[in-house]
């Protein structure tokens, strides 16, 4: 019955010619902020090219709608060995990429391969920056059967279910990695609820639905993704009916736009902390107590309220509230433009300093950068930090200010970062982040923090499989951390998704990406 | 005539040869070694020295020019480090939207500037004429990307005239949409060059009017309109023509700036990304591209003088 | 991509078949400036310009702009870089904020006075660059002729074979963005263009017989070229220049619109409207107000630079 209504569905389509105007209750337009860099899955590392490929693509496991708890996907199920380092998953039977190639464990270990072992013959058909993160604990993949697959890790390691949700553990097409090798990035082929159509550059991303999604039938037959990167253009396109559903417009607007009925507001508490670094390794920063007058000198309140137009949370400790293991219980920084001269005093800057700040143009998760940056330098000049604003084209800022330890000194003493989480873990905003054994490359410790008390402690929780022992530790982690204040983070981004009205069941995911297997849509 | 249009043709290749070179020379002038520009700050010794090798800048400079205008010869335009694709698929795609809205806006300049130009000539002195001045004056001094700004809120977004971004809707469009989304952008470019056209069409006009041989023929008695149009126009095109010329390579420039406010998905937003990610190949490639337009115009240019008035091929 | 069309008015440019020469009608190089019916005296001068209202208002509104550019540290005015977040997007004429404010509470008359000092600034530095540059260029190139001249024409030739803003852009993307560079860029764009204006009035010159006869009078070539060939060329330089600093201001600003020329959270109107385009359709004043104020000084300029132009350039017809 089903496979007859999908031919009339198709004679019909066929019939209308051009079906791009046939039937345009079945296609949703995204407003992107930019340009996609890649659709290969295994090589993400924005969300303009996540929120335009996740559709394509699934792993083993998944994060269930509108949380980070794990749910099963390609894999049925899994065993987990007493030690927690033996992994075996059980995959789906009958399930197809999208070129009729079938998901098997032989895919598992080619798209885990490809990106881990440098031997591996495709390993040269790209650059992966989430690789060692989310798969450098396997130390071997094991092909047990057509349809199991057996991983064992190097050590024990809690978040690691968690990690095979994200975007580098999805699986890709053998065959199709095979066929296009370093143009596969143009070529995605997954397993997931939509397929490719067409790349357009600088004008869109076409995806279709994939009719044999093994957990349901898409109803929405098509996404085009476009990118317009301004976001005043994205509003504009908006309201003029030229996109259906876009992220990042302009906060002032929202009141308008939220009075306004053609358009229906789908919001999410974000897992994401916006954040400025101190270089700790160069003077001033390396004193704690200047790290603490920026903070009290700094109204992040205001910033929320005013520049941000209540599109953030104040963030009152580094990691966000929906992550669990959050606590309260930290040492508060309120505005205080009088401690935060005492501090200076104390330090031996009664007169303040000048100081340089680096600030991306824009950026994915750093919300409104140069406005931010601009406050921030007025607060800080207030009491005598005179900050010189220095800005960067996105991909050009992250080659600066991503740089190993030996080139601490090209790193500037003040730069903005956000993180927007991967798992769901705490280890992957604390370890990361702030952890002395993730400084880059390995990890993302751009401003080098290192407290030996502090690495113990998230070392610790890492390995720990027992949750509420996990919990007391990352507590711990945070106190210590919002008392020598190596970051001073800001806020915490709501995301928020404007639709018109009449696109139902939208639901944003904590972790950015954009689901539309269960979308519905009305005509417009 | 042709053996003109051959020497013509000729003495373009110089020209373009040094572009090419200055274009070349863009890349290696810059401060900083191009490899760990590529690469950044991450990058090792080991893996500059092994970029330096791929991209052959161990050789002598102009063994790396001959090597790269070879390749923009066969096709090859390099890599583009940022967007990850050919730098000559990605410039041409580009680059067609945006001779479509430098053409059209060229249309629209020429057709307005000229018509404008000629009757305010004729009524040199009247309100008319005084209406068509400070109109053209004004269309002259507004920053293109502050009257497209404007023009975006006014009459796309409060009236709802037009299309705002984009060059056709989602998923594509027919030759119909085009046109309606073409419109914003290709006013806002062609203002200026219009208006600029009209007072320089003005003013040539008004020199011809005052010659000899225009006054004889109002004397002979032929209509107003016959000596303004057969006779004084015809003298004045070939100076306006010489503006036209000219004008094409601030439209290729000036179309940058509009692209970016109306999100149209031409050449001068790959520019504008390239340049601020420092993307050279990419900015190479754009560059050649668009210099080169701008010859082929003002040879294209050159071969209408001669079609206008025959004498210029002697000198 | 800034800015709209540059004018050849008044000066040759680079035209016809032999790609330079052969100018548009009135666009002879200047007659000597003793041959030109061009008013003498400087009050003189100054009262031809003036007489005229439209150039006479135009002068006024400008020096209105230069006095508050330069008088800016002394107005009394609130910080232009300094804004309380709770004054944030005022309307204009809201009490102490005479034109509203931006998007950080900043007081938009400050920063507009402020801002002027800027973009007058840049625009008149770019001009001068490229006008010592070029002039100097061009009349040792038009007056020596030979080789130096052949290969100086070559590079004009090719550098002119780039769109005027993609050549500043290119010079950007070398330097690296930023407001210096950007008034760098934007100036040696604009130095083929004098060197043309330069060059053919230099080549006409050097047959006149008071430079032969200074020549066999044993005057130098420096001597000749500054004395008798310089001061006669220069009105359509000075037409061509002033003409020029109202597009230079309007590209620089174009530049900082796209993100490569002045940055936060200095004052400079194509910056303040860049940014105010996002508070577009909630504070339109935010951007109309810089906006406004660079049509404003760009329009004057043409307008003052047309007076100037009918005045020392009479055969040129302008308005």
């Amino acid at each position: 019955m089903k496979q007859r209504r999908r031919f009339l569905i198709l004679l019909a389509a066929m019939a209308a010619g051009a079906w791009a105007f046939a039937q345009p209750g079945s296609q949703i337009v995204i407003g992107l902020q930019a340009e996609p860099v890649t659709l290969d899955v295994a090589q993400l590392s924005d969300y303009n090219s996540s929120r335009t490929a996740m559709p394509m693509f699934e792993g083993l496991v998944r994060f269930a709608d509108g949380s980070t708890d794990v749910e099963p996907a390609l894999a049925e199920r899994w065993d987990v060995s007493d030690d927690g380092l033996v992994y075996t998953f059980y995959l789906r039977p009958g399930v197809t990429f999208h070129d009729g190639t079938p998901v098997n464990a032989e895919a598992v270990e080619f798209s885990f391969e490809r990106q881990t072992d440098p031997a591996h013959p495709y390993h040269d058909t790209g650059t992966f920056p989430y690789a060692e993160f989310t798969l450098g604990n396997i130390a071997s993949i094991e092909v047990v059967d057509d349809l199991t697959v057996r991983l064992t890790l190097r050590e024990n390691f809690a978040p690691f279910l968690s990690n095979l949700g994200m975007h580098a553990a999805a699986l890709v097409s053998p065959t199709a990695v095979m066929a296009s090798g370093a143009d596969f990035s143009e070529n995605p082929v997954g397993a997931g609820p939509y397929r490719f159509v067409s790349w357009r550059r600088g004008v869109e991303v076409v995806l279709e639905r994939n009719p044999d999604y093994w957990r349901v039938t898409p109803q929405v037959e098509r996404l085009i993704y476009r990118p317009i990167v301004e976001d005043q253009a994205r509003l504009a396109a908006l309201e003029a009916g030229e996109v259906d559903l876009a992220v990042n417009l302009p906060p002032d607007d929202l009141p308008r736009l939220r009075s306004d009925a053609r358009f229906t507001f789908a919001e999410q508490a974000g897992m994401h902390t916006w954040y400025v670094v101190f270089n700790v390794t160069k003077e001033p920063f390396d004193d704690a107590r200047v790290r603490q007058a920026v903070a009290y000198a700094i109204d992040r309140q205001a910033i929320v309220d005013a520049v941000l137009g209540g599109t953030g949370v104040l963030a009152k400790n580094f990691l966000p509230p929906v992550v669990w293991g959050y606590t309260e219980d930290v040492p508060e920084y309120p505005y205080d433009p009088e401690r935060a001269r005492e501090l200076l005093a104390e330090a031996g800057y009664p007169d303040g300093f000048e100081v340089e700040f680096w600030v991306p143009a824009s950026g994915s998760g750093m919300q409104q950068p140069v406005a931010m940056g601009t406050v921030i330098q007025d607060y800080l000049s207030r009491v005598g930090i005179e900050a010189t604003i220095q800005q960067f084209e996105w991909g050009t800022y992250l080659d600066r200010v991503i740089v190993p330890l030996d080139s601490a000194d090209t790193v500037p003493a003040m730069f903005q970062m956000s993180w927007i989480g991967d798992n769901g873990d705490p280890d992957n905003f604390l370890y990361i982040l702030l952890s002395g054994d993730q400084f880059p490359p390995f990890g993302f410790n751009l401003g080098f923090y290192a407290n030996p008390e502090v690495d113990a402690i998230l070392r610790e929780a890492r390995t720990t499989s027992d949750h509420d022992a996990r919990v007391t530790l990352y507590e711990e982690a945070q106190r210590l951390i919002m008392a020598d204040m190596p970051v001073v983070p800001v806020d915490h981004e709501t995301q928020i998704v404007i639709h018109r009205t009449g696109i139902e069941g939208f639901v944003p995911h904590p972790t950015g990406v954009f689901r539309f297997e269960k979308v519905e849509v009305s005509a417009p | 005539m042709a053996s003109y249009l051959l020497r013509r043709l000729l003495v373009t290749f110089p020209t373009l040869l040094g572009v090419s070179v200055l274009v070349f020379l863009s890349l290696h002038l810059a401060p900083g070694d191009p490899a760990l520009v590529m690469l950044g700050p991450k990058a090792t010794a080991t893996s500059l020295e092994a970029l330096r090798t791929e991209l052959g800048l161990d050789r002598p400079l102009h063994v790396q020019y001959l090597r790269w205008i070879g390749g923009v010869v066969s096709g090859d335009w390099g890599r583009s480090i940022q967007l990850r694709a050919g730098v000559l698929p990605l410039v041409w795609e580009r680059f067609q939207a945006t001779l479509i809205l430098a053409v059209v806006a060229m249309i629209v300049a020429v057709g307005i500037g000229i018509a404008l130009g000629v009757a305010s000539a004729v009524v040199a002195g009247s309100l008319l004429d005084r209406t068509a001045i400070t109109t053209t004056l004004i269309g002259y001094s507004l920053p293109p990307f502050f009257l497209g700004i404007v023009l975006q809120v006014v009459l796309g977004l409060r009236m709802g005239w037009f299309p705002v971004t984009g060059m056709y809707p989602a998923g594509g469009g027919d030759f119909g949409d085009l046109l309606t989304h073409l419109v914003l952008p290709a006013v806002t470019l062609a203002a200026g060059i219009g208006a600029l056209l009209a007072r320089m069409t003005r003013a040539t006009m008004l020199e011809v009017l005052r010659q000899d041989y225009v006054r004889t023929a109002q004397a002979k008695g032929l209509t107003r309109r016959v000596v303004v149009l057969q006779h004084a126009f015809r003298n004045a095109l070939i100076p306006i023509l010489t503006i036209v010329g000219l004008q094409t390579g601030y439209v290729l420039g000036g179309a940058v700036l509009v692209e970016q406010v109306f999100s149209w998905p031409g050449i001068g937003t790959l520019a504008i990304n390239a340049i601020l990610a420092r993307d050279f190949p990419l900015v190479q490639g754009v560059t050649l591209m668009v210099a080169g337009t701008y010859v082929f115009t003002n040879l294209l240019t050159d071969v209408a003088y001669t079609l206008v008035d025959p004498r210029i091929s002697y000198q | 991509m800034s800015a709209g069309p540059r004018a050849l008015r008044g000066a040759p440019g680079p035209v016809g078949p032999s790609g330079g020469g052969a100018g548009i009608p009135g666009g002879e190089p200047g007659a000597p400036v003793d041959g030109a019916p061009a008013p003498r005296g400087r009050r003189a001068f100054w009262r031809a310009i003036l007489g005229e209202p439209v150039a006479a208002v135009s002068f006024v509104i400008l020096a209105v702009f230069v006095l508050a550019a330069l008088l800016a540290p002394w107005l009394g005015l609130p910080d232009p870089v300094r804004g309380s977040l709770i004054d944030r997007l005022q309307p204009p004429l809201t009490p102490g904020h005479l034109l509203g404010t931006d998007e950080f509470g900043r007081d938009l008359l400050s920063r507009v006075v402020w801002g002027a000092r800027v973009s007058l600034a840049v625009g008149f530095a770019a001009v001068g660059i490229a006008v010592v540059i070029g002039v100097t260029l061009g009349l040792v190139s038009g007056y020596l002729g030979g080789r130096f001249d052949f290969w100086t024409q070559r590079v004009v030739d090719m550098l002119m074979a780039f769109p005027y803003i993609l050549l500043a852009l290119m010079i950007v993307a070398i330097l690296g963005p930023g407001l210096m560079n950007t008034m760098l860029a934007i100036s040696i764009a604009g130095v083929p263009y004098y060197v043309r204006i330069a060059r053919s009035s230099a080549l006409t010159l050097r047959k006149r017989e008071f430079v032969e006869a200074a020549e066999a009078a044993g005057a130098g070539p420096v001597r000749i070229l500054l004395r008798h060939v310089l001061s006669n060329s220069l009105s359509p330089i000075v037409v061509a220049a002033t003409l020029d600093v109202g597009w230079m201001i309007m590209a620089a600003a174009g530049m900082s619109f796209l993100g490569l020329g002045a940055q936060p959270p200095q004052a400079e109107w194509g910056v303040m409207l860049s940014n105010g385009r996002q508070f577009l359709r909630v504070a339109p004043w935010v951007s109309l107000v810089p906006g406004t104020m660079i049509f404003l000084v760009v329009l004057t300029l043409n307008l003052l630079g047309d007076r100037l132009r009918d005045l020392l350039d009479p055969r040129m017809v302008g308005r």
